[in-house]
């Protein structure tokens, strides 16, 4: 090989040089579309454009938001982060060279830096022989400049100078993008806090006006019967309805605080078979078993779900169904095509809902009906939410309107460890999934269980169904006492409500409890009997 | 004064009556209608025969759509007062709203009444049907 093929030192240093250069090029090029986290990104540039070239150190100054100052954002290694550290800024148009680059819009190059008047002499960086100064701009806007300083004296060679420049462009763009972004998120911030606010008190003035309005009657009733008793001319029935009036009005904001409270108060998940949490709340607001289809679909899985503020939720439904209207409920009960969910369909044959009333529905205080606190359904939305789950309708006007629920399934159940060996129970209830269910789960138990609406047996226990199709549950217990075995009853309810928990001990049952959907709690069940 | 007829639009039933009650000893011939639609077909029906002396008409209430409307109530006094000009209306509502008082004024309403004691509302009728008494 001639000496005229091969290349010299200088020759080869400089194509690797610039294969280093365009590697660094390139990186910068990757990481600018990839990241939009300045704090990131900028630290990630300081070191491509000194581990590439071989730099002493590399800084990036961004313009603070009074422009006057360049504030330093990403140093290179310890002087870096202790100039950071420090708050180190430059002024805009000063003496530095940084501040020179930003206010002209040009790079700037000190190959003797010891001798420009210009440089900011800087203690940290003892070893800067030379310094490159390149402004970040996007069209007419100056975002910041790069520092980039090399021990060597005339280290920076025109093309070096074009390269570092590019990256500083692409550097500012993605610092533009980024920022962009940043003030974007700001405002849409600022929206969201001034948009609930704005919710927040149209709803609470909505609350106000609507209580305020429920009360009038009252005070001018009272004012009217006031001057009625003063007169002397007295009408008894004229002050009963005055009384009616005042009881009517008082009731309706007491169903308003019932309404807002109750689906705040803490939910208790649990297991819960789902067409049975539905004939309870359909018991509950009388709905009689002839209007009631309840279809389960093969492999349903339990839902999670608190049952006594589930069969709140239903109740409610099912009360806007009659009011609607409807003669007959179909509900439909079924592993949701979204795995993990239990879906709940409940259709009705009422009138159907207007395709206009159709989004505001969930809304507070509206409803179309005299007399109503335009608070159920805003409630059911609340409870089904706070389950983790969703509510949906869909109706036509004529042809009824059909809820879809969509709750949690709940995890598989292990057998508990309760063996109740020599135990009889008799448990009072339809023949229903319900009841097969139970008589498994007892069986499971290693418990003797038989099923029946009557006092039969000799049995240890006897659980009754508060949600009976047969008969209600208090001639049940009636029953019960004139056999003078009331004492032996334990009333399961999907819902346990004060009112009616306390009637039942007052009756002298032994107990009344949470309906029990998984053989552990019924392990729990007769453990705590 | 005693024995005119006034008719009072408003949906919220108990209230509703409560002016009604408080009306009717005042010496007045009350009838009560719940919504828009219904409070026209009733002044229509006894515009022949023993018409209104006096409406008093929600503001806020189901509109000639069947649903609840955010100042309904000034539509309906369209109607009315096209039916019969002269007839004194005063607009009830549950809270001081300006520009919706305005707007009832422009409409031909004679007073804006922001609901509360019912006595001052039976003061109020009081001059106003004075005031057609003299017309």
């Amino acid at each position: 090989m001639s000496n005229y093929d091969m290349p010299n030192e200088n020759e080869l240093r400089y194509v690797e040089r610039r294969a280093r250069l365009l590697h660094a090029a390139n990186q910068v090029g990757r990481q600018v579309t990839s990241i939009l986290e300045l704090n990131e990104l900028l630290p990630k540039m300081v070191d491509i454009i000194c581990d590439a070239y071989g730099f002493y150190y590399a800084g990036v100054f961004l313009i603070d938001e009074t422009g006057k100052w360049a504030v330093l954002r990403a140093g290179r290694g310890a002087a870096g982060a202790v100039m950071i550290a420090q708050g180190h800024k430059l002024e805009v148009g000063g003496q530095s060279m940084i501040g020179w680059a930003m206010m002209y819009r040009q790079a700037r190059i000190a190959l003797d830096v010891g001798e420009d008047r210009v440089h900011f002499r800087n203690p940290l960086l003892p070893h800067t022989r030379s310094e490159i100064a390149l402004p970040l701009a996007v069209g007419e806007k100056v975002l910041g400049a790069v520092t980039v300083q090399s021990i060597e004296e005339r280290a920076f060679s025109e093309e070096d100078v074009l390269t570092l420049q590019t990256m500083a462009d692409h550097l500012a763009v993605a610092i533009h993008n980024a920022q962009a972004i940043k003030a974007l998120e700001r405002a849409n911030q600022q929206l969201l806090q001034a948009k609930t606010y704005e919710a927040l008190t149209a709803a609470t003035t909505q609350a106000i006006h609507w209580i305020g309005n429920k009360a009038l009657p009252i005070t001018s009733t009272v004012e009217r019967m006031k001057a009625d008793l003063t007169s002397g001319d007295i009408d008894r029935e004229s002050l009963l309805e005055d009384l009616q009036l005042i009881e009517d009005s008082a009731r309706l904001i007491v169903e308003v605080k019932e309404n807002l409270l109750g689906p705040v108060r803490e939910q208790q998940p649990r297991p819960a078979m789902l067409d049975d949490v539905a004939r309870a709340a359909a018991a509950q607001v009388g709905i009689l078993p002839d209007q009631l289809k309840v279809d389960v679909m093969r492999r349903t899985p339990l839902a999670l779900a608190d049952t006594t503020q589930l069969v709140r939720v239903l109740g409610n439904l099912f009360i806007n169904a009659l009011e609607a209207q409807a003669t007959h409920l179909t509900i439909t009960v079924g592993p949701a095509k979204e795995a993990g969910f239990v879906a709940l369909d409940i259709h009705d044959n009422g009138k159907g809902i207007p395709p206009e009333m159709l989004n505001n529905i969930w809304a507070a205080f509206v409803s179309t009906k005299p007399g109503h606190t335009g608070l159920g359904l805003t409630a059911c939305l609340h409870v089904i939410n706070q389950l983790h789950g969703r509510i949906s309708v869909s109706s036509q006007l004529g042809s009824g309107a059909t809820f879809h629920i969509l709750l949690p399934a709940a995890p598989d159940h292990h057998l508990p460890d309760v063996t109740a060996e020599d135990m009889n129970i008799l448990l009072i209830d339809d023949d229903d999934r319900w009841a097969a269910f139970a008589l498994d789960a007892l069986k499971s138990l290693g418990v003797s269980a038989a099923r029946s609406l009557q006092p039969e047996g000799t049995p240890d226990l006897i659980l009754v169904d508060e949600a009976l199709e047969a008969m209600p549950v208090t001639a049940v217990i009636e029953s019960f006492k004139a056999a003078n075995r009331v004492h032996q009853l334990v009333v399961i309810t999907a819902a346990l409500k004060v009112d009616r928990v306390t009637a039942y001990l007052q009756a002298g049952v032994r107990n009344a409890v949470l309906k029990p959907y998984t053989v552990d709690e019924f392990g729990d069940l007769l453990t705590r009997r | 004064m005693q024995g005119k007829k006034i008719l009072i639009v408003d949906d919220e039933q108990l209230v509703a009556r409560s002016m009604q009650k408080t009306l009717a000893r005042a010496g007045y011939t009350v009838q009560v209608a719940y919504s828009c639609t219904e409070g026209l077909q009733v002044f229509e029906a006894a515009q022949a025969a023993a018409p209104f002396d006096l409406a008093l008409l929600d503001l806020n209430m189901p509109g000639f759509s069947g649903q609840p409307e955010n100042g309904a109530g000034l539509e309906l006094l369209s109607r009315l007062k096209a039916l019969n000009p002269g007839l004194p209306v005063v607009v009830l509502t549950a809270y001081d709203e300006v520009n919706k008082a305005r707007e009832a004024v422009l409409r031909g309403a004679q007073a804006f009444f922001v609901k509360g004691r019912e006595q001052a509302l039976v003061d109020q009728v009081r001059t106003l049907l004075q005031g057609d008494a003299s017309r």
